[in-house]
């Protein structure tokens, strides 16, 4: 059960890494981190697969974002 | 006798994010300045604790943003000095509606402050992101990625400053991300716009309001 | 509704360019909505494992 829950939480992951590396590498995205930069594709990308707190949160937006079709809240008029 | 509303804003500069937000709010100064109301803005070096702390206690600001950095339990002003902590001083912000434009400030902070009489408090529970053309360089004139992520704010606010409550302020902000979120999703102008989206998403679901919904100046 | 329907469903709600985007990654391989909905309507056995992991991660 727990080795289940490990491997979704590591398809979650690859998940959000193959999704950005989809994105032109010039993308970016600031997150209020303490100097304030904005980061680009693959920054985004090393923080995931670093497992940083920065990288959870992009992880987690990634998939928030999919499961939105489900909820319809994102449906066009 | 009539009082005045009274409209403080604390906007910090001294990072490339901190300025987008800054440049992108300046129209909600002006506007409070064009609707009569009295308006302090302190910005850059003067969004300072000391400032703003003095202000909030002897101006007693019926309306009150913060652009800033932050997190559950704090809101930061110039150079990333901590203006209002839960675990210390939430209750400057009694008597006030509040908007934070800083991450995650709504998860603790917001319901504190709430605790302690605050009217309403409006804020992210999460990490606000902040999508760049990555053309425009660090000019937040001509990014037409960042306004996609601060036009929702600023249609919060000046819902707020317009006399609108908590509660359509936030569904104002909330429809306009949805808006701009489809727009990303299917507009050929750009073709990266796609990839901005999720986050854009992410400040949709971490917009809250806490405590009185039906607030308003 | 089975978990097919419930795919088809969301994918409807699904705008164009984002189908062309990787909603789950089976074997270390990155799926599109549209691959998945290609393998789900032909019922193939990956797509039986793309419906399987859709469902573990709330996304359908």
């Amino acid at each position: 059960m727990k080795e289940e829950k490990e491997n979704l939480e590591e398809i979650k992951k690859e998940i959000a890494i193959e999704r950005l590396r989809q994105a032109p590498p010039s993308i970016k995205v600031s997150f209020g981190t303490a100097d304030g930069k904005f980061m680009n594709r693959d920054e985004m990308i090393k923080q995931i697969q670093s497992d940083t707190e920065i990288g959870k949160k992009i992880m987690k937006m990634q998939l928030e974002y999919l499961k939105a079709f489900k909820k319809e809240i994102l449906a066009g008029d | 006798m009539i009082s005045v509303v009274c409209v403080l804003f604390s906007r910090p500069d001294d990072d490339i994010t901190l300025n987008y937000l800054s440049y992108f709010s300046k129209e909600l100064v002006e506007l409070s300045n064009s609707s009569g109301f009295k308006t302090i803005n302190k910005e850059s070096k003067k969004a300072n604790k000391k400032n703003i702390l003095s202000l909030i206690k002897n101006q007693c600001p019926n309306l009150i943003m913060f652009n800033g950095h932050g997190s559950p339990k704090i809101i930061c002003g110039h150079k990333r000095e901590i203006i209002v902590n839960s675990e210390e001083n939430p209750e400057v912000l009694k008597n006030s509606i509040t908007y934070s434009l800083s991450c995650a400030s709504a998860l603790v902070l917001g319901p504190k402050s709430v605790e302690k009489g605050a009217i309403s408090f409006i804020g992210y529970e999460s990490d606000f992101a902040l999508g760049k053309d990555p053309e425009s360089e660090a000019s937040p004139r001509h990014d037409k990625i960042a306004k996609l992520f601060l036009e929702p704010s600023n249609i919060l606010f000046s819902s707020l400053l317009n006399g609108y409550n908590v509660q359509t302020a936030v569904e104002k902000a909330k429809n306009k991300m949805k808006e701009n979120i489809w727009y990303l999703n299917t507009t050929k102008s750009f073709p990266e716009a796609i990839y901005y989206a999720p986050f854009l998403f992410g400040n949709y679901l971490g917009l809250v309001a806490h405590g009185d919904k039906n607030a308003s100046i | 509704m089975t978990n097919e329907e419930d795919f088809f469903k969301v994918y409807s709600n699904i705008p164009i360019e984002e189908r062309n985007n990787v909603v789950v990654v089976v074997n270390k391989q990155p799926i599109s909505w549209q691959l998945a909905y290609q393998e789900i309507k032909n019922k193939t056995e990956l797509g039986k494992k793309i419906l399987k992991m859709l469902g573990e991660l709330n996304i359908i």
